[in-house]
């Protein structure tokens, strides 16, 4: 067989003489498909799977910031978890993002069925300090930035933690 | 068919192939509930900072306490240079507004973070 010989017969000639397994273009070329094959079903498996923890772990992020906006938007005295903002007797009306802090040391450990709201903490340039807490497990913390009445009211963060499947 | 180059023209296809599959493969995205709590975050500074008439130095100081230090932007207009209003997410950038409505005048605080 002519080594310079062109086209497609003088190609295959060349593989029939060697082996398909032993042409190294072929092998590479074949090599690199399978990889690329690998590589597309590995990180479609990947993405699956985080596309579906994600969906599960949304459910419980947006129930969480829908949690924590109740807390510094409303105001409800018996059940200070549903809404904890200072009502201002002057102006006749709640005030959004100023929390009370009786009311809110009021709040204990709540069960809402799937998720449940297992701890809630204060931080600011201080340090962090819980108003109680018993979280374990799957949790997540959303923190809203409020004023806090109390003697001397100040600003800080609020810590909502949420926890559940 | 002979090649005098590293690859023959089959090996170096597929090679490209290979590369712009690796490209094109999708990256996670982040959570929608990380821009929502950041936006919160954000709404809540404004409304704080709108009420107690915040200077400059404490709304940084605040700034870097809920949302980090190095990204975030704040800007304060005064009457005679009112933006347009601006509550937007645009790539990268989240953008929130307040306007203050105070016996001095109206006043605008935009804050925008970087995600």
């Amino acid at each position: 067989m002519d080594e310079n010989e062109v086209g497609a017969r003088g190609y295959f000639s060349k593989i029939n003489s060697r082996g398909i397994i032993f042409t190294l273009d072929s092998f590479v070329a074949c090599a690199i498909l399978l990889f690329s094959l690998f590589l597309i079903f590995a990180q479609t498996g990947a993405h699956a799977h985080a596309a579906a923890e994600q969906a599960q772990n949304s459910e419980k992020e947006f129930f969480a910031a829908a949690l924590s906006e109740a807390i510094v938007k409303n105001r409800d005295d018996a059940n200070p978890f549903r809404g904890s903002a200072y009502y201002n007797e002057e102006k006749k009306r709640v005030e959004a993002n100023v929390l009370d802090e009786a009311l809110l040391l009021q709040v204990s450990r709540q069960d809402f069925g799937k998720y449940s709201l297992e701890a809630l903490y204060e931080r600011d340039a201080d340090g962090t300090r819980y108003f109680f807490n018993s979280a374990a497990g799957e949790c997540i913390a959303v923190e809203r930035f409020v004023v806090m009445k109390r003697v001397i009211e100040s600003k800080t963060i609020i810590g909502v933690v949420v926890c559940g499947k | 068919m002979e090649n005098s180059g590293l690859l023959s023209i089959e090996a170096a296809a597929s090679l490209a192939v290979l590369i712009v599959i690796a490209l094109s493969l999708p990256s996670p995205q982040p959570s929608g509930a990380e821009n929502l709590f950041t936006m919160q975050k954000m709404d809540d500074m404004l409304i704080v900072w709108a009420r107690n008439g915040t200077g400059m130095n404490e709304m940084v100081q605040d700034a870097e306490l809920a949302l980090g230090k190095g990204n975030f932007e704040i800007e304060i207009y005064g009457e005679d240079h009112l933006p347009a209003e601006q509550k937007m997410q645009n790539g990268k950038l989240t953008v929130r507004e307040i306007r203050v409505f105070s016996p001095t005048g109206p006043r605008a605080i935009r804050l925008s973070v970087a995600q």
